[in-house]
């Protein structure tokens, strides 16, 4: 009996230490502003503060007051360093900033191509508080004049950001590349990371490609049909839509749209010295539209001739990107990084693996399973 | 001194303090620790470094196989005389109180930076000493039942990692397998062995053990459990950000919990650390438990409770004392060199002295 007291007590003061989070950490949900969105830009000459400053930090904050003009604050500062910009938002905002619910962060594109942007996100990667899974992207153009536009039928850009990428791999083969993918591409695998690229056209934010970034900065940039591929060739696992033409013996007889996964495997052999790198792209899912009205039944090599097809129409295009990676480039795009340092037991630098990139020998295949025609035969 | 019997423990209890005692806030540096040692083959240094205890553990065991005692100071004092004796009861319960601030500064520290960053520190390592010291002015049973109790609070721990970990590893991160130098790994396994520091409190509690023939394989179960949990978070944690990533975050299994969301709870580090504080009082607690047991041994106090609230006020001073996180690091790495030379050196001195003692004694004997 005097036992058990005792461990109750002791259960007692153990769930009081645990539960209270103490007088001097009180927080009412009214003195916090918790922003979604922050943008990094170079400083244009007007915007500059004090003439040292380099950088201009935007934070995007819902509002939950009532009656407010805008639901959604913008605040701009500037600082020779990012930390030194955000804190001087504080003299701009009239609540302690959390940033435990930042879902994105933009980079305008001229910081993204000058800048190391390992150095530009310590702030964020340094933070405990900001979880690792926020959302990258690159802004072509500045990013403060996106996170100043208001998206169509979404509260604010912040939600509609996150939205788009959280779901933008279940809908298109683009990259969402989070924090912490950015890290571990740049620090452990020394591998170039793929950030997706948003523009703002007519008014509407949208996707529009993809940037590399290698050693930290912008180092190529992709338009969309690349950067499907590039998607594919470095194995990050999406869904989405492709469309191509159906080739038998040399001649278009269809056209159709393959809706489906991607994923990605690699092998990797060393003969005589040379890195011979297998790399097999497959794609399984359904057609979800074919133009001419054949029933699938009734040509039995059709569906056989659009497997044929997709796959020769992805190989073509994955080749030519391995091709300018290869020569162009000249660093790691595909992500091969992790195969090369898997494999090897030689210490090796970034540039050895960017070396071994561009003289290896890359193979391409592609396996497409359509597993399904939708709900029309 | 004879044992109590309200203070004896299964050798099942004895599982759970073991564990208790050993696992704390390695579970959030030891990737890190590993990873910079050893790179990927991190996981191989965990396995070496608990090498270090298990020989520990074996010595003890031989310890107390060729001496008869009821507690650690009753054995000190038999082999090594009323001074001597004394002197080693004393040097281990030294490095109780300085292992069990040190553990108690790393916990602040974790606490400060996730979830009490404005509360004063010394307010904090108040509250959580005050927990510690009821609990260490309680004798083996109670300890023995809250560290039975608390093991399951490590399940909630592993659950919330998981997440992550299936969502973000990738095996390529732990390849190529065996690409360091024997000197490497030997390094290594000195900076992983010391994780395990706690495991030379067997000392104290082996005596405590109703059957005492299963106290050595009941250390031994919890050596592997602690090795298991260890290898778990080491290899997760790895596979996931890759041998150089996880060295650039301070306390990088929690950093893996923040690659992840989960739906509804979302942010899983945060519940992790609720469930952590559950696991990482216990070592605190344990090695006070031993501080103020030893010292009440010696200095014959009629309670427990006067020689742990004599050492509250020493503890608070030591876990103060550091000034920045650097430093709270490197009196970690000394606690676990020491925790190794002890764990080691301590029962080794012991059995050679008992050989003397128990051969005088024969002569003696025949003498008379």
């Amino acid at each position: 009996m005097k036992m058990h007291r005792k461990l109750i007590r002791l259960s007692a003061a153990l769930l009081c230490l645990i539960m209270l989070t103490g007088c001097w950490d009180a927080k009412e949900l009214d003195d916090l502003s918790i922003p979604l969105v922050v943008a990094y830009d170079t400083i244009l000459e007007k915007e500059k503060e004090y003439p040292d400053d380099k950088y201009l930090v935007t934070v995007g904050v819902p509002v939950f007051y009532e009656d407010v003009e805008s639901k959604f604050h913008v605040i701009d500062t500037t600082g020779q360093i990012i930390g030194e910009a955000r804190g001087r938002k504080n003299t701009q905002l009239g609540e302690q900033v959390i940033f435990g619910q930042l879902q994105v962060l933009l980079l305008g594109e001229e910081l993204a191509k000058k800048e190391n942007l390992l150095e530009i996100t310590d702030v964020i990667a340094r933070n405990p508080r900001v979880k690792a899974s926020i959302f990258i992207i690159i802004v072509k153009g500045r990013a403060v004049d996106l996170i100043k536009k208001p998206p169509h039928n979404y509260p604010n850009v912040g939600i509609y950001l996150k939205a788009l990428m959280k779901n933008s791999k279940d809908t298109n083969f683009f990259p969402y590349t989070t924090l912490f993918r950015f890290n571990r591409s740049l620090i452990s695998y020394e591998t170039a990371a793929l950030l997706p690229h948003v523009i703002c056209r007519d008014g509407e934010i949208m996707l529009a490609g993809s940037c590399l970034v290698n050693e930290g900065k912008i180092s190529g940039e992709m338009g969309r049909e690349e950067t499907e591929t590039a998607v594919m060739l470095s194995g990050i696992e999406c869904k989405g839509t492709l469309s191509f033409e159906a080739k038998k013996d040399g001649k278009v007889i269809d056209e159709a749209t393959f809706e489906g996964r991607n994923s990605r495997k690699v092998t990797l052999k060393i003969i005589e010295g040379k890195y011979v790198f297998n790399i097999q792209i497959k794609l399984s899912g359904t057609i979800v539209e074919h133009k001419k009205e054949v029933p699938m039944q009734d040509g039995t090599d059709l569906l056989m001739v659009f497997q044929d097809s997709l796959e020769q129409h992805i190989k073509k295009r994955a080749e030519a990107l391995v091709e300018k990676t290869q020569e162009e480039f000249k660093f790691d795009a595909l992500c091969l990084a992790k195969y090369i340092k898997a494999h090897t037991r030689e210490k090796l630098t970034k540039e050895d693996i960017d070396r071994i990139v561009q003289e290896s020998e890359i193979n391409v295949e592609v396996k497409v399973q359509i597993r399904n025609v939708g709900g029309k035969m | 001194m004879e044992i109590k019997s309200g203070s004896s423990i299964t050798s099942k209890q004895l599982i759970f303090i073991m564990i208790g005692t050993m696992l704390g806030s390695g579970i959030l540096s030891l990737p890190r620790l590993a990873a910079k040692e050893a790179g990927q083959d991190a996981w191989l240094a965990v396995i070496l470094g608990s090498m270090f205890p298990l020989a520990s553990l074996s010595l003890i065991r031989l310890l107390y196989k060729k001496n008869d005692a009821a507690s650690f100071v009753e054995i000190c004092r038999k082999v090594g005389g009323r001074w001597l004796g004394s002197l080693f009861s004393i040097i281990l319960a030294l490095y109780s109180v300085l292992t069990a601030s040190v553990l108690l500064r790393v916990f602040i520290e974790v606490i400060s930076m996730f979830l009490l960053n404005d509360t004063p520190m010394l307010a904090k390592l108040v509250l959580m000493l005050s927990v510690c010291a009821y609990l260490a002015s309680t004798n083996a049973k109670v300890i023995g039942r809250l560290n039975e109790f608390l093991f399951y609070v490590l399940l909630p721990i592993v659950f919330f990692s998981l997440p992550a970990i299936v969502k973000n590893s990738d095996i390529r991160n732990l390849m190529p397998v065996l690409n360091f130098e024997v000197s490497d790994y030997a390094r290594a396994a000195l900076t992983t062995g010391f994780a395990f520091s706690g495991f030379e409190l067997y000392i104290v509690f082996h005596p405590y053990v109703l059957k005492e023939k299963e106290a050595y394989g009941a250390s031994l179960y919890a050596l592997l459990i602690t090795l298991v949990i260890y290898l778990y978070f080491v290899i997760g944690v790895i596979s996931v950000f890759g041998s150089e990533l996880t060295q650039k975050f301070t306390w990088p299994t929690l950093r893996v919990l923040a690659t992840a969301e989960v739906p509804i709870l979302e942010r899983i580090e945060f519940l992790f650390i609720q469930a952590w504080i559950g696991v990482s009082f216990r070592p605190i607690s344990i090695q006070y438990f031993c501080a103020s047991h030893i010292i009440a041994e010696l200095l014959k106090l009629k309670s427990q409770k006067w020689s742990t609230l004599g050492l509250f006020p020493v503890m608070i001073l030591i876990a103060y004392y550091p000034k920045n996180i650097f430093q709270v690091f490197k009196l970690s790495d000394y606690v676990g060199q020491i925790a190794l030379s002890i764990g080691i050196a301590l029962p080794l001195i012991l059995i050679v002295f008992g050989m003397f003692t128990v051969k005088r004694k024969a002569v003696n004997d025949e003498n008379a």
